[in-house]
């Protein structure tokens, strides 16, 4: 399938990225106020956004989408939570991957889809490698809040965490794929429009 | 004659946005980001947007207070905004010279200047389809909240809790299927006004990056620079 983007389908990318961005910022910042679970905020979101995404992409199965869903998407958001290289770059890498993977499957395999939003899901670990890659500058930053915001944070920052909170965000991204084609399945493919 | 108002270019502001971001991450001591909001408010304030500016207050004074209480608030509020603050903190610039540009220059400006420069079609248009969306996607919330009272769905925390998969699937299905009507809708008309097309499109707005553009940019980063040079003595 080697079909353009038309003007309709890059309607459809702002449209789906506007609604994305708008659900993920409202669920990263309701998990975000427990400072315990703020590294798992990525897999809360996958749990909702697996709809849209499964949505989206049976609606525009044409190559490129995604990558440029993606790149709207990561850049907007690297703007606006966390302005380092890390970011880009990641977030980049991994809607690549998440556009390759998709189009193996034509855009129509719904296994080779829910790889790839689980691939897509991972995205906003760019934000927080900054605590990662800046972890003196956040420490220092958060003295004023008292010593035992800092041990907590300190103890927060740790490889184990990083890779629950993945491995948490590849199971929720899974299941919130598997939500999003129930949905698809009684709602939209029934009035035509999935 | 008329006072000829002084007007950046939307390109600029954009630059701004991206620019103001490299102090906000590279320097921890937050005092160096007071001359980069200022400026921003003086943008605003220069616009005549005061409501603008009393509501940037606010956000910061609050977040400011919250900051020096910390130490008498318990140990649990800390915890809470710890993360919240130190978050905010570094986007409250940017937050400035986004309501600069968004307040200042029409989506119709944005396209303009951005079509100036031969951006091609697959960035401007997801892009202003963006943010145009943002606004819509709140108004269909509230529309969808009320419509659902009328049949006894609430969709309070509460309810999240204890039915997460129905009530998310009452908010999603309405929400998603206006969304995808109204994109086909705004790609009819569109088309119509002839995007997409062949030809390079002819505007009635003069939008140009003239010499004050380029004093702003350079003047921004000497600013940045400045700073950084300040934070090394």
């Amino acid at each position: 399938m080697k079909e353009k983007m038309e003007i309709k389908d890059l309607i459809s990318v702002g449209i789906f990225g506007a609604i994305y961005l708008a659900i993920f910022m409202i669920s990263i910042t309701v998990v975000g106020m427990v400072p315990k679970i703020y590294f798992f905020a990525g897999a809360v979101s996958s749990l909702f956004l697996g709809t849209i995404y499964m949505l989206f992409v049976s609606r525009t199965g044409k190559k490129y989408s995604i990558l440029m869903m993606g790149v709207l998407i990561v850049t907007i958001m690297g703007l606006m939570m966390g302005g380092l290289w890390t970011v880009f770059v990641f977030g980049y890498g991994v809607v690549i991957i998440a556009e390759i993977i998709a189009s193996i499957g034509n855009y129509k395999s719904f296994k080779l889809n829910t790889l790839s939003y689980m691939v897509f899901a991972l995205f906003p670990f760019g934000v927080y490698s900054a605590f990662w890659v800046m972890k003196d500058q956040m420490l220092e930053m958060s003295k004023p809040y008292g010593d035992i915001y800092v041990t907590t944070l300190e103890k927060l920052i740790n490889p184990t965490t990083l890779i629950y909170a993945i491995i948490a965000t590849l199971i929720c991204a899974m299941i919130g794929s598997l939500i999003g084609k129930k949905i698809l399945k009684k709602h939209f493919e029934k009035a035509g429009i999935a | 004659m008329e006072k000829v108002k002084l007007k950046l270019d939307p390109k600029t502001k954009i630059l701004m946005c991206i620019l103001v971001n490299i102090p906000a991450y590279g320097i921890a001591n937050k005092n160096f980001l007071l001359p980069f909001i200022f400026i921003a408010l003086g943008m605003l304030f220069y616009n005549k947007l005061y409501r603008q500016i009393m509501n940037y207050l606010i956000i910061y004074s609050f977040l400011n207070i919250i900051k020096l209480l910390t130490p008498i608030l318990p140990t649990v509020l800390v915890h809470m905004f710890g993360t919240l603050i130190i978050s905010f903190e570094m986007f409250l610039p940017f937050i400035a010279y986004g309501m600069v540009l968004i307040k200042t220059s029409s989506i119709n400006e944005v396209a303009i200047s951005l079509d100036n420069i031969n951006a091609p079609n697959f960035i401007i248009i997801p892009l202003l389809v963006l943010f145009r969306f943002f606004p819509t996607i709140r108004e269909e919330k509230n529309a969808i909240s009320e419509s659902m009272k009328l049949r006894g769905v609430n969709f309070g925390f509460k309810n999240f809790i204890i039915h997460p998969y129905r009530t998310m699937e009452f908010m999603y299905v309405p929400m998603l299927f206006v969304l995808v009507k109204t994109g086909e809708e705004l790609t009819v008309a569109s088309l119509t006004r002839g995007l997409g097309g062949e030809e390079k499109r002819t505007y009635i707005k003069d939008v140009k990056f003239k010499f004050i553009d380029v004093l702003a940019i350079s003047l921004f980063i000497l600013l940045i620079w400045i700073c950084f040079k300040m934070k090394g003595m």
